[in-house]
Order: C-alpha cells, then structure tokens, then sequence
C-alpha cells in the first residue's frame, strides 16, 4: 500500500479532475438540470439552446483554461522551489507577475482590446524575466542567490512602473479594470484561448515529464551538480525558461493568480515526499483540480465574479492549514 | 479515462456545428455608442440597463415595462422608489455581471456601461451594446443617440412619438436658453462642476466626452472642464483658472458646498455657488429632466434673462407626465437642495 | 587513471593574486592521496581544480591523456566525482534516492532509475554497510552517515577518482577513523584513486598515503606519509610545537 501511495493518489485525483470537470460544466448561475445537460450535448434540440450555449461557451472554455491554469501555476511553482533550493519561493520570484500587470495596465491604460492586453502582458512578463536574468549576469556569478536578488530589484522595480501607470489611468474606469485583471479572473476567456492555452502548456509539461527525475539533481546546486555529470547551467536556464513561459502565458490570459504556486507544491510533497518524478504528476493533477473548484466559486455565488486571487488566497491557506495539522505527525514519522 | 474527455470534447465541437446563432425573432444590425457595429433583437422584451443613463431614459420613452433591472448605483437613489414605484420589481445589477445571470434571467439585451463589458457578454452569448457615458472626442453628437437608438430598436410608433417629444424638448431648450443669452455670451462666465456622485471633494469634475462639459459649454460658459486633462485637478489648477461660478451636483453636494464655503482659498475667489436639483437621478445626467436642467442652471446663473420660467412647476409636470408620480412642492424644494423625499440627507 | 597536473596557476579574481603557484604533480593510478596544509594553503582550491569545478589560470590538468577542460559534464563525471560541502535544502530527499542520483552519467536524458538500479544501490549501500540508512531523509541521520552517504553516491558515479574537500572536518574521533578507514577500503576493494585534502596529519599517518604538502599555494613536497610527516617540518609550517605521541596521535 505505502509503496504505490503516489500512483494511487495520482488516480484517483484524475478522476477526481474528471468528476470536476463535468460539475463545473453541470454548476453556475444559470441552472441546469441533468436532464437538460444530457440533451444540450448529445442532442441538436433547439429548446436547450441557451443551455448548449452556456455549457459549450462559457462553461467548457474557462473550466479547460482553469485546469491547464492550475497545471501550470502548480508545476511552476514546484520547479522554482526546487531550482532555487527554497520551499518559500513562487513563480513570482523573478518578476513574471509584476510585469504581466505593467503589460496588461499599459495595454489597458492605452485602450487596447483584451488581445491587445493578453499579448502585452505575455511579452512584457517574460521581457521582466529576461531583464532579471541579463541584471544576475552582471554580477560575475550567475548563482542562485544572485538571481533572486535580480528578482527581488527588478520585480519592485515593475511594481513601481505598474503603480506610475495605475496613476495615469482613468479613476472611474480603467483602474478599476486594472485592479480586476491584477486579481485574475477567467471571465475573458473564451474558446480562442483554449486552443492557443493548452497547446503551449500541453508541450511545456510534455517536456518536462520526460525530465522530470533530473530536476531532482538541478535541485542539489551548481557544484553537486555539474560533478554529477549534468549541465547545469543549460537545466537550470532550461527549467526557469519552462517555468516562466507557464506562468507567463497563463497570466497573460486570465491575470494574475497569486498563491497556487506557493502551495500546491507544499500540499504535493506531503504525499510524494522530495522526488521530482512523483511531485511533478501530482502537482498536474492536484493543481488542475483545485483551481477548476476555484473556479466554480468564483462564478456560481455572485453575480458579479469574485477575483480569483481572493479565493486562492483564503481557500488556498485553509486547505493548507488543514492538510499540515492532519499529517504533521505522519510527515515526521516519514521523515523517520 | 483520457478517452471520456475527448468525447465530450467532441460532442461540443459538434454541438457548435449545429447551433445556429440566428434565433427566434429578427435581428438588426445597430452601431453602438463606441461605434461596434452589434447584432441586437429587434423588440425586446427585456432589457438590462447597467448603463446609467439608460435606466429614466426607456422609461421616458414608454419603454418602462421592459426593463428587467438596474444598476445598483441607480436603483439605490432614494428618490427612486418615490417618484416611480415599478422600481421595486426591478433586479439589482452589479457593475460587471456574468453572462450567466443575464440568460438566467431571459434578458435579450443588455446596455452595458463600457466597451468591454459590452464585447464580453456578446463573445458569450448574451445580446450586449455599450451605451457610454461619455462621447468621443466630446458629447456634442451623442445627445439624441440612446432616442435614436431605441426608436430603431423597437418598433412601435408610441415609442418613436415620445423619444421626438423629448428630443425637441431637449433642442427648444437649449435654443430658446441661447436666444434669451445671445447678448450676455460675450462675457464668457467661468464655470468650474463639483461632479457629487462619488465623495472625492470639491475638486472633481468632468472633462471632455461628459454631458456637463457638453451642456455647460452649449449654454454659452466657459467650462473649465474643457481645458484640463483629469477629472481630479489639483487645487492649484482650480484655482489658476479663477472660475466664476461653482455648480454642485450629486448626492455629495451639500458636503461639498460645506467643504467649498470653509475653504479659505476657495472664498478668496468670490465666486457664486449654485446647486444642481436631484431626483430620480442628478439632474445634470442624460435623462429625462434635460430639458428642466438646462433652464435650472440658466435661470441661477441669469435669472433676470428667466423671470417667466418657474423650475419648480417644470420639475413636477415633468415628473407627472414621465412616471405618472405627483410630487409636492415640499419636495420640490427638497430636489432643489440636493435632499431625500422626506428632506433627508442623501448621504 | 594517473593524473596528472603541468604547471597549473588559478586565481579566484581575474586580476588578483594567484591562490595556486606553479602546481605540478603526479598522481599514481588506483592510489590513495591526502593534500596536507593549513587552513588558506590552496588544498580546497587544488581539489577542486582537480575536480574541474575551477578553471585554471594557466597550465592543464590531465586524466591519463585527456585534458580535463575538454570534456563535458558527463564525460567528466564519469572519470572524477567530487564530494564537497553538502547541498542545502535536500534534508527530506531520500537516501536511496540520493545515492540513485549518482547514476546520473548511465543515463540518457529520458531515462531513470528504475528496479535495476535501485538494486545496484541496494549493493553500494550494503558494501558500505549503510543499507539500514536507505528508507531515512538526509535531515534525519548523523554527521557521519552522511559522509558516507556522499561517499557512496559519489561511488554509484563508478568514476576512477573520487575527489574529497576535507571531508572529516566536521566528524567527531570515532566517525573521522571510520570515514577514514572506509576511503583505505575503497582504494584496496573498489580499485579507485582517492584524494582528500585535510589539515590533520594525523590522517596522513592513519591513511598511510601518499602525502602532497602545500603551503601558500605552493607545493612543498610529495611523498610517503612516513617521509614526509617529520616534527621538524610540521612544526615550522602550522607553528605548534608538535610532540610525537603513541599511536601517531600528535599532541600539542
């Protein structure tokens, strides 16, 4: 039983993953009986054409974004605490959020069109991440420590350009869509971001489940390393570059989501324990299905939906708080 | 277990296929205030007015029965329930609502305040033009766009009557108002607009694209609205342009001519200050008092020029003949001052 | 594998002064090394050098006839593994996972361990009777199981030389002699080449190795343990008035 604990907690969060899913398509503002539900997919019939709308698209595109969303926050998160040899550390570390929203502020401040806002927030977070990297290369030793320093200076320096451009935009208006986008939300979503979304994340995960067991050995630091026998500098610019690109397309089309990548990984590595190869397909599903649960919060109470980094926030905390009560005493008995 | 995701998958993209956006009932083609051109319902039953300036406006026209809620903002005015008590069966709508609690609610079209609402409701199916609260560059062409609008939405002849009704109100107002001024126009009057919809102080007002800075500017003053470039000028910059006039509008307004008449540097100017009445919304909004608004501020400004026009009989023909409410002349004055329908603050 | 190191000069900073002068040695094949000197002397940088980790400033390294600095990081890996101060952050990876990561130059990029390996850590550990270690996290054992533990996954690397950087400075008496004693057998056993670096004489003697002396980043001279370790020498290098005890156990 203790040996396959990881391959049956993977099971059977897949299928947890798929009974979501279904839920999240079942459950919303607008009601919908089974009966309908059934009717409204396998059938033409024209009486459930609201409902077929509904569920084909509004439901169906936000909860698929909202699965890759947390596969993509969640593993991203675990592979910055691994590079980066800290269990505190969030895909935020080295400017990808702060610089999505000076994008997305610009693009909004400007009067652009929500595409114009996803692109500019994509590009200009992954410019904040280069940025950092050309600012840690500067110094002659691109260590980690260096990098998080980068991090920390050029993260607050785009949160002070995003707080210069929140100035210049419209009180009434623009800065409260602002706020909303800084929040996150899955609103925007429709059927066009699936299909640019889940390709991107789709590949970026491909690669990394086939190399997930050397993560594990990027996570022992340059000197172990690279006597081991692997080219660190290549994994670790190979890990943050797949790390930063999941965080950055994500952002760039649901905001930012803050939390998901903090915790999920904390949650995962009770389970699995330190080994890559098992955390990294729990953080797949465990992510996926918290932040489709997330999802069907934020949209299913209110009418006006409720930012997505309030719940993560709150309901992230709880379940972490929960889950480190229930098995402190089995973690340190594992710890043996 | 991939398998099953993959069918569902398909049978929605097949769905897709079969589902046909044309529905029950014409359509036509409209453009809409930010100038999206939108395929809307001809006749609908019912409407959502997020967008303010709609909500007095349909019920104006004779399209009261038809609406199906209101943005919070303009149904928590507490002259509503007073002056028109079909408000009560309306639903309360949040400033950004979710697609799903229009079509749960059957509404076939929403006017939504800004452009981005309005395009993500309509990529989600729900039937949404952008009604803005500001013209582009300015205000000047917009005034008869929402009568326009909904006489080429709806069909009925009553309703087209009374939108021109009020159209001509509109435009015998400001013409008979610039008659009457034609010889006071040279001497350009500096008129600043304490904008009171929200409690941000003496010094914010509307720039270009509002209604006010349309409006003002019409009547023959100098706004300085027109010259800045934020809603919020600083002090410095109210002063610098050493305004002649104050107008308070709102419900903030008497908390504003408060702060305004403790002011040292504000009094130093010698201005004169004037309010703008209230009712079911603040007068100087798009609505259905236009007309009694342009006449309220010309007769404040110039009342020798308007010693023929009694405002408060205006206000309370046109609030009997629009929602059929008889209002005293109590409350008149009540509107006049910027008070609730029993002499309450509003705030 | 002998090894062999013309006339090498290594400065951390690129216009500062250099921390090794003028190294020149000769290591023999399947033999056991101690780098003796004080604190400062360049015994860590010459490990390290040896290792590849510094690049040097002048002069080669090589292992048999291959340059070091021609390799790449898993070519090298396969000739020398290197066991330096421990990783942080990895108290909860698993023994038996760490020890598996020292298989890393068997693999392909897509590959890992599975049953096959694992079993061939199973009998790393059990040559290194560390096999009641395997199921514990490295947080939870002892200063001197981890040593051990570091040695033997630097023995799953199956490189000819195992390279150590003081590697009983933190251990108490009884865990260095075991430590020590492990390095003698994997010499003998294993057939490796081992080289450590230390200040302790002590070990030297213990080890009965081939002795490098350095000082100042210079060395001074390369011999038996007995040769080289005289009261004389010692005295004028660490400047402690060394007395020769029983058990070759130097007392102050």
């Amino acid at each position: 039983m203790k040996k396959h604990k990881v391959l049956l907690f993977f099971l059977s969060s897949l299928l947890i993953f798929l009974i979501i899913f279904v839920a999240a398509l079942l459950i919303g503002r607008y009601q919908i009986s089974l009966s309908d539900f059934f009717k409204a997919i396998f059938t033409n019939d024209e009486s459930v054409e609201i409902e077929r709308n509904i569920i084909v698209n509004l439901r169906l595109p936000r909860t698929i974004v909202a699965g890759v969303t947390g596969v993509a926050l969640s593993v991203s998160g675990l592979l910055y605490q691994e590079t980066f040899q800290n269990k505190l550390v969030s895909p935020d570390l080295l400017g990808v959020s702060n610089g999505a929203g000076v994008g997305a502020a610009l693009a909004i401040v400007l009067g652009l069109s929500t595409a114009f806002v996803n692109i500019f927030a994509f590009a200009i977070a992954v410019g904040t991440v280069l940025l950092t990297c050309l600012v840690a290369k500067l110094f002659r030793n691109a260590s980690s420590m260096t990098l998080l320093l980068s991090g920390i200076i050029i993260s607050g320096l785009m949160g002070s350009v995003l707080a210069l451009i929140k100035y210049f935009a419209e009180a009434d208006t623009q800065l409260a869509v602002i706020t909303y986008w800084l929040m996150g939300t899955f609103s925007r979503v429709d059927m066009m971001s699936v299909y640019v979304l889940a390709p991107i994340v789709a590949i970026l995960i491909a690669i990394l489940l086939i190399l997930r067991w050397r993560i594990n050995i990027v996570a022992l630091g340059k000197e172990e390393a690279e006597s081991k026998g692997l080219n660190y500098k290549f994994y670790r610019y190979l890990i943050i570059g797949i790390a930063t690109l999941l965080t950055a397309s994500t952002v760039a089309f649901c905001g930012t989501i803050s939390w998901v990548g903090l915790v999920i990984p904390h949650i995962v590595r009770i389970i699995s324990g330190r080994d890559t190869r098992k955390s990294i397909p729990l953080c797949i599903t465990f992510g996926a299905v918290f932040m489709v649960v997330v999802d069907i919060i934020s949209r299913s109470f209110t009418d006006q939906e409720i930012p997505l980094s309030a719940i993560t926030g709150i309901f992230g905390t709880v379940i972490f708080i929960i889950v480190l009560v229930r098995y402190w005493r089995s973690y340190h008995e594992h710890q043996g | 277990m991939y398998l099953k995701r993959i069918t569902l998958l398909l049978f929605a993209t097949i769905s897709l296929v079969g589902c046909n956006n044309g529905d029950k009932g014409d359509k036509i083609l409209v453009t809409d205030m930010v100038g999206d051109e939108v395929l809307v319902p001809k006749n609908p039953k019912k409407v959502a007015c997020v967008s303010r300036t709609t909500y007095d406006l349909l019920v104006a026209y004779g399209l009261g029965d038809k609406i199906d809620g209101a943005y919070k903002g303009t149904l928590s005015n507490k002259w509503v329930p007073f002056i028109y008590p079909e408000s009560s069966k309306h639903y309360v709508y949040e400033y950004d609502n979710s697609p799903e609690v229009f079509l749960s609610r059957g509404v076939d079209l929403v006017f939504a305040p800004e452009q981005y609402i309005a395009k993500n409701l309509r990529d989600h199916g729900v039937n949404a033009v952008c009604i803005s609260l500001y013209g582009n560059p300015s205000f000047d062409n917009y005034v008869t766009f929402f009568s326009e609008f909904v006489t080429k939405v709806w069909d009925s002849e009553e309703i087209k009557i009374k939108a021109k009704k009020w159209e001509n109100k509109v435009t015998d107002a400001i013409n008979d108002i610039k008659q009457r001024l034609k010889d006071v126009n040279n001497n350009q009057k500096v008129v600043f607009y304490v904008r009171g919809d929200k409690n941000n102080g003496v010094c914010y007002t509307d720039t270009i694209g509002a209604f006010t800075e349309y409006a003002y500017r019409t009547l023959g003053f100098d706004f300085v609205g027109s010259h800045v470039d934020t809603n919020r000028p600083s002090k410095e910059t109210v002063l610098s342009y050493n305004p002649d006039i104050f107008v308070f509008g709102g419900i903030y307004q008497n908390i504003n001519q408060d702060l305004f008449n403790q002011d040292a540097e504000f009094s130093k100017l010698g201005a004169e200050t004037y309010s703008i009445p209230i009712g079911l919304t603040a007068f100087e909004q798009l609505s259905a008092m236009t007309p009694v608004f342009f006449y309220d501020q010309a007769k404040k400004i110039y009342p020798s020029y308007f010693t023929d026009i009694n405002i408060n009989q205006m206000i309370k023909e046109t609030i009997a003949e629009y929602f059929m409410t008889v209002i005293s002349d109590e409350q008149v004055g009540f509107m006049m001052s910027g008070l609730g329908p029993n002499g309450e603050p509003l705030v | 594998m002998s090894i062999k190191v013309n006339h090498v000069f290594f400065a951390y900073q690129k216009h500062g002064p250099d921390t090794l002068k003028d190294i020149s040695l000769n290591i023999a094949n399947q033999s056991l090394n101690v780098i003796l000197g004080l604190n400062g002397s360049g015994k860590t940088t010459l490990i390290k050098v040896l290792a590849g980790i510094c690049e040097t400033k002048r002069g080669e390294v090589y292992y048999g006839s291959t340059k070091l600095n021609t390799l790449t990081y898993k070519e090298r890996s396969k000739i020398v593994s290197y066991v330096g101060q421990y990783a942080k952050g990895i108290e909860d990876v698993k023994v038996k996972d760490y020890l598996a990561y020292g298989l890393l130059n068997s693999f392909a990029f897509y590959q890992s361990p599975k049953e096959k390996e694992m079993k061939q850590v199973n009998e790393i550990a059990k040559k290194l009777g560390i096999e009641y270690l395997l199921d514990k996290t490295l947080g939870n054992i002892s200063g001197g199981e981890r040593q051990i533990v570091s040695i033997a996954s630097a023995l799953a690397q199956n490189a000819k030389v195992i390279l150590l950087d003081e590697p009983t400075s933190a251990l108490d008496l009884k865990n260095q002699s075991v430590v020590l004693a492990l390095l003698k057998r994997i010499v003998a056993s294993e057939k490796r080449t081992v080289i450590l670096s230390t200040h302790n004489p002590n070990h030297a003697l213990l080890l009965n190795a081939n002795v490098i002396l350095i000082d100042s980043g210079k060395i001074l001279e390369v011999g038996s343990a007995k040769k080289i370790i005289k009261l004389d020498k010692l005295r004028k290098i660490y400047g402690v008035n060394f007395k020769l005890g029983k058990d070759f156990v130097f007392k102050v």
